[in-house]
């Protein structure tokens, strides 16, 4: 039955005619049984006969004062014997009676009197009436009319109350409703529970006195109190009329309260079925009916009752209220209309809505009060018209409603109450409604609040013993997303006003300051950091630099973050974007925004802007927090909303590359984290007094990682800014300055660090990697260079929470800590390939094939508590990976393709989606990358298959310097079937990696064999000093675009001028837009032509790669090497650089600059061979450009330097300047240099002569040629230690006879072929 | 910030770098993104340009600041087509210390450029100006002022076209004001240049 009006029915033959008067059907109580009690109160009883008594004692004083019909009387008293003869008297007067609360505020009634204008107050003095006489209406017009019976005042949205003005007829049609299909007649115990000035206290009395039955009165105290109220209902109560929290409150503290009361008449909130379910269940077996009406249409319009869910339904035929069994306790309506009354859902221009929508309660009936006084606007607005055009006023009630299918009326709040939050009507009342079934909720009030202009909806909740996130996360489960609260707040109580209704003015204070966090999310994770900074709050949190914050002052920071993110709306199943590079202010905004249950997104600020732009649409972030000048700053966003699938204790979100290039959001959850950190720190040892790293990309979630495992264990958090992670001399010496106990990265990073340095992770006590395949050469590099301690290779997606097995290198036995659910372990000599290991303690590991069947090699599926939920606004995604097993544990399906190694561990063989079909072979990409990588020479490399049917070929991407592509194939024909070796090998400099320090596909895929992916390494120092000074910058990024750094088109054109005035090249203005960087630019410069008119590079010997690079620097050629070119041996190829000085932009360069230039042109020329050789002062340019590959990632193997200038060789002035003018004198008799060009050489050379290099480290092997006769002995003791201190003590010094230079020299005639042979076995012996 | 000039004419904003107090409340959260990568001098004039950009067509709109939907696939910012009506464009230029918005429903390019001693370089000049507008600076007293009005007039031009500065910036002149375009030079800031560009009305 759909429809947008009821009328209740009466039961056929019923007599419910509005006829009579109040007075005179108590007059027929009192006829009839004169010695009934009327009314008991606390056991004072009081008959018919004497109430009579009562009524005539009051009509007199009142008709002594002038009380007449139509005029008003203030009835202030207790509910008594007393109250209810004054209220009969002032009918049988034809008199309004007004009820008072004597205890309120005088402002309040000082208001009520001038709106009411009573002729008279009556009050109780010492058992007896007191009448105050205010005078009789002077004016006719002034008198109420007859029919009206009583004024009740409701509260007015505007604040001050409003005066209803009640009818007789209205009073005895309720009655006539409600009397006989209730059995309220003689005898029955009718409780007067109700204030006097609440419109139940109406039906209470009247329903007694008119029907002979006894009044008992409840007073406040019992109302209140379980104990007495228990007490009272043992005396006997058959009808009970009460508030819905009030009935709750008592079966909350004890089910069984109301067992034997007859009826439960429960209304004016939300009907709170958990608690009257409590009751059934403890053996109420009376009748509960849920009452709805507002005080202008008489106490109640419509009624509903409902039944224990297994009891029978009594038929609910007319008269009756309608009946449901209470099976889903948030689903009780509010019935329907009592006899006599019509229900009318209207529209906001007053016409009725279609069937089961919602419209505003409109309701027609004899009740309805006659308006308010004095109120004529306020009662034409709310009284109208009947929508029927019949003569009835309908009262507009301002609250919501629909019709159920089965024609009940379901309220859905107020009018007035509705707030749109993010577009989106909400009624607060149904979020109250749905917070009533959560079991720990006593009561809640939601109330909106203004933050930044937007309408953000908090919970006040009153719930014993439950958290924030207990009570959210069982919102959840009821409400959708859209609906639920910003900030769920835990109260001790919440305010209600005398009625018992709640204060909502009341709880939008609390809340009007920001709510401090309870750590709402409070999950575990952050209660784990919590729980550390109560432990040690001097303990020392966060060093990033010279800068120290101590968990207490982590904590400290963080409240302040609190507060401004709450003031912005940022809360549970809210996303808050922090604009941040890992740092202290990172960690301070994570621990923020995990504390208030809010989701953070970490936005890697270094990604192209569409990809930004993708995510925020994903995650819609509420709030951004970015660094300002004064600290973090918390700025709202336009439209951030609830976003749906994500709770309180869901600590971020997690962006990982999906193949269509849509990121998909992976949520990991505070619980997660948690757990996981548990389940490892044992073995890991971390703990309060050790240090971990914070070093990995702040978006990846590795890096959530290493800073919650420091934070949850109370350990020191090191940040690793990204110069010092990608600059391995910078990372040693943090690692060895914080001797760091635990340091997690990427294994692709670790292989780079150790490429250039095997030895770079020696201070590390647990080196953790993972993300990649494990580079096991560079593993066993570093433990051969003398790393002593434990390695672990991780492996894990994001998808299932950081990691899910573990694998040990280290050449201690395994800790038998955690037993079998340690990692498993290996030995760096031990020859097996490093697998991903055991399953770490709470991960369940299987390989199965493609219908889930275990199997020796297939997918890897994961299982366990880790598990995420799931993609992020993504359900298709979500359902093609995630699942259940058996258990109902989640799993995930990795894609991976892995295998169980003999002794149980997990061995990934690579992606299902990288195994490719070429010419019906089957072959695994990453099988074929693991053998071009057990190429000594080779770094890393990337395959993959490109082409289709016979065309179809692998081509290979290969990381490693020197090698020579059909040197490569040799290689891997001997190891690979022919279907596997590549058709193309592209050999390059330095493979991309992405932000995450993975491969980076991208580029891989994009490299053609004439491709050549540079590193980032050092610029032509010049060009950057143009650079900067045009920008007016101090520093920037050679990668970052001139236009970002602040450049403007003129900018660019006096850039490219300076660089033409410079270099002598013209760059079009069309070929830097392009790529507007410094390292582009750079480029430019060099592809057209020598990055310095000057140098030339030259082959002396062809041979085989890679090849000697002899460094030379001077006005004349590579001769000067004397006999030693022509005296080596060795096959290899021989490269010359010759730099003449003279022909230099700039020849007083100094040698740092000289050798910038050089290993531009050498870049340039993509030769970079492994041995450097440097004769005297182009020893010391061979050191400089040494360091230069080093940073640059391609460092050298050996470095041979001859005879290099020491600070001893020219300390003292004198000297140096008697060699410069010898220097100088002797080349301008041999040669034709003018005086220019002399001075500009002796000049180079004073520079080159006074060079003090830092100490090279990252060359694995650096030889030093002494000559024999160049030195004193007490200077070669001081030289000696000069060059130890200079290269290490690692430094081999050969003194070989001869002089620096010339015939006797050590490269001349007499002394080279000792020289060219240790050269040629070095050579050869690398 | 000023009022439309007229019917039909841009509406112009002059907004000093440190007048937003660092407020980045009316950006979209990519622009705050970006805002958050770069330094403290460009995030200053970028933000308060944006603000002020977004406020201009906030108000046109009828809609809040940060509801603007703004596109960043070019070299300038675009209002995104959904935002329906007549399109508009947006050119904004940064000074020092000074950033000029001019919001218009013709096609508008604007150029401000700080006037600095030795602006004129005939090296620059040669790159980027035509021979007519190197002659015309020859015959101007101060040069420096010469230059940058032949230079502002011209990248105004060439922002109007969405061209930008390219290959063929000295193969054309926008002194004498090249057909179909307006040229106006605005009186933004002390110490600076400016030229306003519109498709001829």
């Amino acid at each position: 039955m759909a429809m947008q009006r009821l009328t209740g029915q009466p039961a056929p033959g019923g007599d419910h005619a509005v006829h009579g008067r109040l007075h005179e059907r108590v007059a027929a109580s009192i006829a009839s049984t004169p010695d009934a009690v009327a009314v008991d109160d606390a056991g004072e009883l009081t008959t018919y006969a004497e109430l009579d008594g009562l009524a005539h004692e009051a009509g007199r004083l009142l008709e002594a004062a002038g009380v007449g019909p139509g005029h008003r009387v203030i009835v202030a008293m207790d509910r008594s014997a007393a109250l209810f003869a004054a209220q009969l008297a002032c009918l049988r007067l034809d008199a309004v009676y007004v009820p008072l609360d004597h205890h309120q505020p005088e402002a309040r009634t000082e208001h009520m009197m001038a709106t009411v204008r009573p002729t008279a107050t009556l009050r109780l003095a010492d058992g007896a009436y007191v009448l105050e006489h205010h005078g009789a209406p002077d004016d006719a017009g002034t008198l109420l009319p007859p029919e009206a019976a009583c004024i009740m005042f409701t509260s007015g949205s505007a604040g001050l109350p409003k005066a209803a003005v009640l009818t007789e007829p209205g009073i005895l049609s309720l009655l006539g409703a409600s009397v006989a299909p209730l059995r309220i007649g003689p005898g029955t115990r009718v409780g007067a529970a109700c204030h006097l000035t609440w419109d139940a206290a109406i039906f209470e009395l009247w329903a007694g006195l008119t029907t002979g039955a006894t009044v008992v009165v409840i007073r406040t105290d019992e109302l209140l109190s379980t104990r007495r109220m228990a007490a009272l209902v043992a005396r006997g109560i058959d009808v009970l009329t009460q508030s819905t929290s009030v009935v709750a409150f008592h079966i909350e503290n004890d089910p069984a309260i109301f067992n034997g009361v007859g009826v439960i008449l429960q209304g004016a909130e939300k009907f709170r079925g958990e608690s009257i379910a409590k009751a059934f269940a403890a053996g109420f077996d009376g009748r509960m009916i849920n009452i709805y009406g507002p005080t202008e249409t008489v106490v109640f319009s419509t009624w509903h009752e409902v039944v224990a869910p297994d009891a029978p339904l009594r038929p609910d035929g007319p008269g009756q209220p309608s009946i449901s069994r209470l099976i889903d306790p948030r689903a009780v309506p509010i019935g329907s209309p009592i006899v006599g009354t019509t229900i009318w859902l209207l529209d906001e221009d007053g016409h009725e809505v279609p069937a089961g929508e919602v419209g505003e309660i409109c309701i027609e009936s004899p009740a309805v009060a006659l308006g308010y006084l004095g109120e004529p606007e306020l009662t034409a607005s709310r009284f109208i018209a009947s929508p029927s055009g019949g003569p009835a006023t309908v009262y507009r009630t301002g609250d919501l409603g629909r019709w159920l299918p089965e024609g009940v009326l379901d309220f859905l709040g107020r009018t007035d109450r509705q707030v749109q939050v993010a577009g989106m009507r909400i009624q607060p009342e149904e979020i109250e409604l749905a917070l009533a079934s959560v079991p720990s909720v006593v009561r809640s009030a939601v109330v909106p609040r203004d933050v930044a202009g937007d309408v953000v909806l908090t919970a006040a909740v009153e719930a014993p013993g439950a958290s924030a996130a207990e009570v959210t996360a069982a919102l959840e489960e009821l409400l959708p997303q859209w609906m639920m609260p910003a900030q769920v707040v835990i109260w001790d109580q919440i305010p209600t006003l005398a009625n018992g209704k709640l204060d909502l003015p009341g709880v939008a204070a609390a809340l009007a300051k920001p709510a401090m966090p309870v750590d709402a999310g409070a999950g575990a994770l952050v209660g784990l950091l919590v729980a550390r900074a109560e432990d040690d709050p001097e303990a020392t949190a966060v060093i990033e630099g010279e800068q120290r914050l101590s968990y207490g002052g982590l904590l400290a920071a963080s409240d302040r973050l609190c507060e401004q993110l709450t003031a912005e709306g940022a809360g549970t199943g809210r996303t808050v974007a922090l604009l941040l590079d890992r740092s202290t202010e990172m960690v301070v905004a994570q621990v923020a925004c995990a504390r208030l249950g809010a989701t953070f997104v970490p936005i890697d600020l270094r990604q192209p802007a569409a990809r930004t732009e993708l995510i925020m649409s994903i995650v819609d972030p509420v709030a951004t927090v970015r660094a300002g000048d004064e600290g973090l700053v918390v700025e709202a966003l336009a439209g951030g909303g609830p976003v749906a699938g994500l709770s309180a204790g869901d600590l971020c979100v997690m962006l990982t590359s999906g193949s269509t290039g849509v990121p998909k959001g992976v949520v990991l959850t505070q619980a997660a984290m948690a757990g996981l950190i548990e389940a490892v720190s044992p073995y890991l040892g971390a703990g309060p007094g050790s240090t971990c790293s914070y070093s990995c990309n702040a978006a990846f979630d590795f890096s959530i990682w290493e800073l919650w495992l420091g934070l949850a264990t109370g350990m020191t958090v090191i940040v690793i800014d990204q110069d010092t992670l990608l600059s391995t001399r910078r990372l040693t010496a943090l690692l060895e300055r914080h001797q760091l106990d635990i340091l997690s990265m990427t294994t692709a990073l670790v292989s780079t660090h150790v490429g250039v340095d095997p030895a770079a992770f020696n201070a590390v006590g647990l080196l953790i990697y993972g993300g990649e395949r494990s580079d096991d050469a560079a593993v066993a590099a570093a433990f051969a260079a003398g790393f002593d301690n434990r390695m672990l290779n991780i492996y894990g997606p994001t998808e299932t929470t950081i990691f899910v097995s573990w694998h040990e290198i280290s050449r201690h036995e395994p800790l038998a800590l955690l037993g079998p659910s340690g990692p498993s372990h290996q030995t760096p000599d031990d020859p097996r390939p490093i697998p991903v290991g055991r399953a770490i303690p709470t991960v369940t590991l299987s390989v199965v094939d493609g219908s889930g069947r275990p199997t020796d090699e297939g997918e890897v599926l994961i299982a366990g508590p880790g598990v995420t939920a799931g993609y992020l606004g993504d359900p298709v995604r979500t359902a093609e990976r995630f699942g259940e097993d058996a258990d109902g544990v989640r799993t995930y399906r990795t894609g991976d393709l892995g295998r169980w190694t003999p002794t149980g561990e997990l061995d990934l063989i690579g992606r299902m989606d990288r195994q490719v079909k070429v010419r019906g072979n089957r072959i695994q990409l990453e099988e074929v990358e693991l053998a071009i990588e057990a190429h000594p020479e080779v770094r890393r490399a990337s395959v993959r298959a490109v082409g289709e049917g016979s065309d179809r070929r692998l081509v290979a991407v290969v990381e490693a310097s020197g090698l020579g592509e059909s040197d490569l194939r040799r290689f891997l024909d001997e190891r690979l079937p022919a279907a596997m070796v590549p058709g193309e090998v592209t050999v390059v400099e330095a493979l991309a990696l992405n932000q995450n320090g993975k491969i980076d596909q991208g580029p891989v895929a994009a490299a053609s064999p004439t491709v050549v992916t540079s590193a980032p390494g050092p610029v032509d120092p010049r060009l950057r000093g143009i650079w900067l000074d045009q920008l007016g910058l101090a520093d920037a990024d050679a990668d970052a675009s001139f236009f970002d750094l602040g450049g403007h088109s003129l900018g660019a054109a006096r850039l490219l001028a300076k660089v033409e005035q410079l270099t002598g090249v013209d760059v079009a203005v069309s070929a830097f837009i392009v790529e507007p960087t410094l390292r582009a630019l750079a480029a430019l410069v060099g592809e057209a032509g020598p990055v310095a008119d000057g140098t030339a590079l030259v082959t002396i010997r062809e041979g085989e790669a890679p090849g000697v690079l002899f460094l030379h620097a001077g006005s004349t050629n590579l001769l000067s090497y004397g006999g030693l070119l022509g005296a080596l041996t060795t096959a290899q190829r021989l490269v010359g650089l010759e730099v003449d000085v003279l022909r230099l932009p700039n020849p007083a360069a100094d040698i740092a600059g000289l050798a910038r230039a050089v290993f531009e042109q050498l870049r340039a020329e993509g030769a970079t061979p492994p041995v450097l050789c440097g004769y005297s002062f182009a020893g010391l340019m061979g050191i400089e450009l040494a360091r230069l590959l080093d940073e640059a990632g391609t460092p050298v193997d050996t470095l041979i330097v001859l005879d290099p200038p020491t600070p001893e060789s020219y300390n003292q002035r004198q000297r140096l300047l008697r060699k410069v003018r010898r220097l100088s004198g002797r080349r301008v008799q041999a040669e034709h240099l003018d005086d220019e060009q002399r001075a500009m050489l002796a000049e180079t050379y004073r520079r080159a002569n006074t060079y003090r290099p830092a100490p090279l480290r990252g060359v694995r092997r650096v030889v030093v040629f002494d000559a024999l006769e160049a030195r004193t002995p007490a200077r070669r003791r001081r030289d000696h230690r000069y060059w130890r201190w200079l290269f290490g003590d690692g430094v081999l010094v050969v003194t070989t006879p001869g002089r620096h230079g010339g015939a006797e020299g050590f490269v001349g005639p007499r002394h080279v072929a000792g020289v060219a042979d240790l050269v040629d076995r070095m050579v050869e012996r690398r | 910030m000023s009022a439309p000039d007229g019917r039909g004419s841009p509406r112009i904003a002059v907004v000093a770098h440190e007048a937003s107090g660092d407020d980045q409340r009316s950006l979209s959260a990519a622009e705050r993104a970006r805002a958050a990568a770069m330094g403290l001098r460009r995030r200053r004039r970028f933000v308060v340009a944006r603000t002020a950009a977004r406020s201009m067509l906030a108000e046109e709109l009828g809609i809040l600041p940060a509801e603007v939907a703004l596109v960043d696939d070019g070299p300038r910012p675009t209002l995104a087509a959904s935002a329906g009506g007549p399109p508009w464009a947006l050119s904004i230029s940064h000074g020092r210390g000074v950033s000029v918005v001019v919001l218009s429903r013709r096609a508008v390019g604007v150029d401000l450029e700080p006037v600095v001693a030795g602006a004129y370089d005939p090296d620059v000049a040669r790159r980027v100006l035509h021979p007519d507008e190197r002659r015309w600076i020859e015959g101007e007293a101060d040069r420096d002022l010469g230059f940058l009005a032949c230079w502002t007039r011209k990248e105004a031009v060439a922002k109007l076209r969405g061209t930008g500065l390219d290959d063929e910036a000295a193969a054309w002149a926008a002194t004498p004001t090249p057909l179909g375009i307006e040229l106006r030079e605005l009186d933004v800031a002390p110490g600076h240049v400016c030229s306003l560009a519109m498709a001829a009305g």
